[in-house]
């Protein structure tokens, strides 16, 4: 697989006025991004992800170490029209319409009038905001706001997709959906790199992980590697009534030499909330000023990806 | 282009709903109606066009730079602080696309208000000096001087020989009015000025003569005027003086001769009815200082004492280039302004912006500094004085005059290109100046302030 993004020895200081240095938010940072793949930048607050982020936009200059997107410097306008971004804070203009918003980001590549009107149609479609297009950003709640940021990223059919707390500001409906999204992206050959502190949206969506803390690296791989306990392991049956238990837990205390625990597995909170939230659905009209439907459907101009640099 | 288009359009929505903008507007519409109501004009139809245009259209433009400068840098530095502008610029977006777009939306507002302010105030003339309202002799006024636009004729100049200054400096350090230690170029300087000065000075019975170079004989509805405005020893501003004024060829009987009263201080204007010439030819103008009944020294202003005002065009079209030269400035204020936003945070862009209005503001100033340099001691009676001594005072003149005079190369353009003054004195501007004016503020200074930007702006981080 050939590598999106290479970061080799990146570094960044952020400088006071007299160009003293004054944090050194990113310390000797080496990663590669392969084509295709979910990657996930974790680390709590202060740990360099969204510096990370901001530099392979192009946004900020590292101080030192190599650093290519798409095999070429991340200020190149050719990279820059093969990336989607969304930021962590929905920063629109609010004086636009939903339409009017992605039409605008549209504008600013080389698309016809007639394929920018589809895609804009497609996205508002895909997000769920179809009946709000006439609607002032600036009026939408902060989930709407998310969702059309995210739209926006998606507006060059991008290669690369570079998300900064995606799931942030979005209800657990909100959240899977967007996550769907992300996974159906993925699977039509996108790359996606997204930062999160929210562990399990990670663990969710990414392939792979680079966990930071106060600019190091201090994991990096597989998530399946990094979180796999070889040591043990859980066999899942049927429930079994406790005559037919215990002589099971003798047998295998006999065999290992240790005391087997068990316990009944528990359902996903965010799969019971689903759930719930599907069947009020049919009960208790929508009020939320998103419609969507229960799967996710891409907008039909996201291709695969046209590949490789 | 798309890019540059999309840009343009987006910053012309937010203009149009910034608030500070709105008032700007209602502050200049309210001013060019209600500010020659409390203006008391001198009861002539020219001094009512006077007070119309120079007092209105100068708060306009004034009120209209503040606007500029005061939304200018928020439309770079505001977005930056908001994060917006970060997601345009992710996109296959140049800075100097989104510097353009910008630019040309924030002229484009600038346009339409100053525009609208040019017609008001057009219009609020016409209407005011309606001819149903006027007496002959005002009709007659406005006819012969109000609507048509001329072009103000300098005398030719005198140049000062070697000799003359010279003579001039010993004369000085002989009578100590100037000390031998000062440097020798500030020392020419007094002496030229001394010259100049002594040259427009008319004692009472003297005679002063002014070459122009060769004009068209004039439509008998529209004659030349003669600009003039003088000082009087007696020291009253605004006191009369009585004059013999000549106008004719070089060696013939004049074809116009005038005995009239003037007053001092005020530029004045004489008729000079149709003189019968036949082709263009030089012209000579003589004053006489016949004053009786109080003789004194008639001081004409050293820069604009004589002017012959030529017929050349009408009003209308002069307040067209003026409307111009006025937009290519506020063109060059939104550069300035948006180039500050691209460099600094708001506060700071916006302080540094209007510290360049206070710049242009200031530009006689700067020139009269550039000139006389920073410890040049004006006095008041007689002959200037130089506080120039000592070679730590010295050299701190120098320097900076040298930093005034690098500040006043740049402004002296913009200064030349001044239009309320002309518009407002019925001088005619000319498309050349109109044109340089396109080339210099636009051209150059906008062209400057957007590689400064783009230059910047490639080195800036955007956290």
């Amino acid at each position: 697989m050939s590598a999106i993004i290479q970061a080799d020895g990146l570094e960044k200081v952020f400088r006071d006025f007299w160009r003293r240095p004054r944090v050194r938010a990113v310390k000797a940072l080496t990663f590669e991004v392969h084509a295709g793949e979910v990657f996930g930048l974790l680390g709590p607050n202060g740990s360099g992800k969204s510096t990370t982020m901001k530099m392979l936009l192009g946004l900020l200059h590292p101080t030192a170490g190599r650093l290519t997107v798409l095999g070429a410097p991340p200020r190149d306008v050719r990279v820059k029209s093969r990336i989607g971004y969304m930021p962590e804070e929905s920063s629109l203009y609010p004086f636009l319409t939903a339409e009017e918003t992605l039409d605008f980001f549209a504008r600013l590549f080389p698309l016809t009038a007639a394929e920018r009107r589809r895609r804009v149609a497609e996205l508002l479609e895909m997000a769920g905001l179809t009946h709000a297009r006439h609607r002032l950003v600036g009026e939408f709640s902060k989930g709407m706001a998310r969702r059309i940021c995210l739209a926006q990223a998606l507006i060059n059919d991008p290669d690369l997709i570079l998300l900064d707390e995606p799931t942030s500001g979005l209800d657990p409906v909100g959240c899977r959906q967007v996550k769907d999204c992300i996974l159906a992206l993925a699977a039509r050959g996108k790359t996606i790199v997204l930062s999160s502190h929210l562990l399990a949206d990670v663990e969710d969506l990414c392939g792979r992980i680079a966990i930071l803390y106060n600019g190091v690296l201090c994991a990096l791989g597989g998530v399946r590697d990094l979180l796999e306990e070889p040591e043990q392991m859980q066999i899942f049956l049927p429930a079994l009534s406790e005559d037919r238990r215990l002589p099971i837990l003798a047998w295998l205390r006999d065999q290992t030499g240790v005391e087997p625990r068990w316990d009944h597995p528990r359902r996903n909170l965010e799969r019971f909330f689903l759930e719930t939230v599907r069947e009020a659905r049919g009960r208790v009209p929508d009020q939320t000023g998103v419609r969507i439907s229960e799967e996710i459907r891409l907008a039909p101009f996201l291709s695969g990806s046209r590949g490789e640099t | 282009m798309r890019s540059i288009a999309a840009i343009f359009q987006l910053t012309l929505r937010s203009l149009l709903r910034s608030r500070f903008l709105l008032c700007v507007t209602v502050l200049a519409l309210s001013v060019v109606i209600l500010l020659p109501l409390t203006i008391e004009d001198d009861g002539t139809v020219s001094g009512r066009v006077q007070v119309l245009v120079r007092y209105t259209l100068g708060a306009v433009t004034f009120l209209l730079s503040v606007g500029t400068l005061g939304t200018g840098p928020g439309l770079v530095a505001g977005e930056l602080e908001s994060r917006r502008l970060q997601q345009v610029l992710v996109k296959p977006v140049r800075f100097g696309q989104v510097w353009l777009g910008k630019w040309l939306a924030l002229v484009t507002v600038n346009a339409l208000i100053l525009g609208g302010a040019v017609l008001l105030a057009h219009g609020l003339m016409r209407w005011t000096l309606r001819e149903s309202r006027l007496t002959a002799g005002q009709i007659e006024e406005l006819h012969s001087k109000v609507n048509v636009t001329r072009v103000a004729l300098a005398p030719e100049d005198v140049l000062l020989s070697e000799s003359e200054i010279t003579a001039n400096i010993d004369g000085m350090i002989r009578s100590g009015t100037l000390h031998s230690d000062v440097p020798e170029s500030a020392a020419r300087m007094t002496a030229a000025q001394r010259i100049r000065f002594e040259r427009n000075v008319v004692p009472p019975g003297g005679t002063k003569r002014w070459s122009f170079p060769a004009v068209r004989p004039a439509p008998a509805d529209r004659p030349f005027l003669l600009r003039v405005q003088f000082l009087s020893s007696a020291n009253e501003e605004t006191r009369e003086m009585e004059g013999e004024w000549t106008v004719g060829e070089p060696g013939r009987d004049p074809a116009f001769r005038s005995r009239v009263r003037l007053r001092a201080f005020l530029p004045q204007e004489l008729v000079i009815p149709t003189m019968n010439f036949p082709a263009a030819v030089p012209l000579e103008v003589t004053f006489r200082n016949v004053e009786a009944a109080a003789p004194a020294t008639v001081l004409f202003h050293v820069d604009r004492g004589v002017r012959l005002l030529v017929p050349a065009g009408s009003y209308g079209m002069n307040l067209f280039r003026a409307y111009g030269l006025i937009l290519f400035k506020l063109a060059l204020l939104a550069a300035v302004g948006i180039t500050m936003g691209s460099l600094f945070y708001t506060p700071v862009a916006v302080f540094t912006g209007f510290f360049v209005l206070v710049l242009f503001g200031f530009s006689g100033y700067i020139g009269w500094v550039a000139e006389t340099g920073v410890f040049y001691v004006p006095h008041d009676h007689g002959a200037p004085e130089i506080a120039v001594s000592g070679k730590i005072v010295q050299a701190l003149d120098l320097a900076l005059k040298s930093a005034y005079r690098g500040v006043d190369r740049m402004l002296a353009p913009l200064r030349d290109l001044e239009p309320m003054e002309r518009v407002a004195g019925g001088e005619r501007i000319l498309w050349r100046d109109v044109g340089r004016g396109l080339g210099i503020m636009v051209g150059v200074g906008c062209s400057l302030m957007a590689a400064l930007a783009i230059g910047v702006f490639r080195r800036r981080e955007m956290g």
